[in-house]
């Protein structure tokens, strides 16, 4: 066996969450903490010839493996931070022993401790903006006036054609403006923010266009509020859509630079 | 909408981009080590699994934004 780190939180906190079985029913029986002086990591058992030093890189490359793994690592960080402040670390994070585990909170306690107050009672909600462009565009050229049409055929057609260039341009301006007083709108009501990459038509399966794949540290006491400025903003404007994710644990926000 | 609801929104490629990409960095005993351009296979490899496509998508940068 080697064992699997998932987060790291004060031990005061994850302790009664573990010891009790009926308080997050759903997190795995053998899952167990490391300390090292108030800190606790939340660590796994994990079978060697998945999780071993050459395994792992190999098993990463099976897709039904990693969908797997990657959706228990996030669903058991969830679950903890329903409880608990937990910095959450990337996937496969795996020492020989128990005392390794230990040494490494040792070595990075500071950093720890910092971060962990940083995130005291705050919660990461991703918002990802869409533009239906083809929709955008009917809405421009509904406002627009309709472009004079030159007398040759010729030039009908070249004219016609810029007019819908900029139609195209136009609408994507649109989407663009929208999108961005969406974050500036989100970004007055939470802690921190960052923007992610866009992803593709194909990565989202839907048949409009990512604008903004955006993170928000959001207080505790304000998540209402968030949650219900981001319903405000979807569907305010024609062809602009909001979608919502969340909390998550704070993957975002943990980085050094913080 | 209660916290589960909005939860069910969460697509794999959120939980990927955040566990592969982001989370604190940490040096364990055994690191897995997915340079970006491994990482970008393997969301591919999950993207085409998941909407049986063969059109291989094309990762814009935020930068654009």
């Amino acid at each position: 066996m080697v064992y699997y780190l998932y987060g790291i939180g004060w031990s005061e906190e994850l302790a009664p969450i573990l010891s009790d079985p009926g308080r997050l029913a759903d997190l795995p029986p053998d899952l167990m903490l490391i300390s090292a002086q108030d800190l606790s990591g939340v660590v796994k058992p994990v079978p060697e010839k998945d999780f071993g030093e050459d395994a792992l890189v190999e098993r990463v490359r099976d897709v039904d493996w990693l969908t797997v793994q990657a959706t228990r690592h996030n669903a058991i960080l969830s679950l903890i931070t329903r409880e608990a402040t937990v910095i959450p670390l990337k996937f496969g994070l795996v020492f020989h022993n128990e005392e390794n585990v230990r040494i490494r909170l040792e070595t990075d306690y500071d950093r720890c401790v910092r971060q962990l107050r940083m995130l005291c009672n705050r919660q990461e909600w991703g918002v990802k903006v869409y533009a239906d462009l083809e929709r955008i565009k009917s809405v421009v050229l509904a406002q627009d006036t309709v472009t004079p049409v030159g007398s040759s055929p010729g030039r009908a057609y070249i004219m016609q054609r810029r007019a819908q260039l900029s139609v195209s341009e136009k609408a994507r301006d649109l989407a663009r403006n929208h999108a961005r007083q969406v974050l500036e709108s989100l970004e007055r009501v939470t802690v921190r923010w960052r923007t992610n990459q866009v992803l593709s038509r194909e990565a989202t399966g839907r048949t409009d266009d990512m604008m903004l794949n955006a993170v928000f540290l959001v207080e505790a006491g304000t998540q209402e509020s968030f949650c219900d400025l981001v319903r405000q903003l979807d569907g305010a404007i024609k062809g602009i859509a909001l979608e919502l994710s969340g909390p998550w644990p704070p993957y975002n926000f943990t980085a050094d630079s913080e | 909408m209660n916290l589960d609801a909005a939860y069910d929104n969460v697509s794999l490629l959120d939980i990927l981009d955040r566990i592969i990409d982001k989370g604190v960095v940490l040096y364990g005993d055994i690191v897995i080590s997915l340079g970006d351009v491994d990482l970008i296979a393997i969301k591919l490899a999950l993207v085409l699994a998941s909407v049986d496509r063969l059109e291989v998508g094309e990762w814009n940068n935020s930068e654009d934004f």
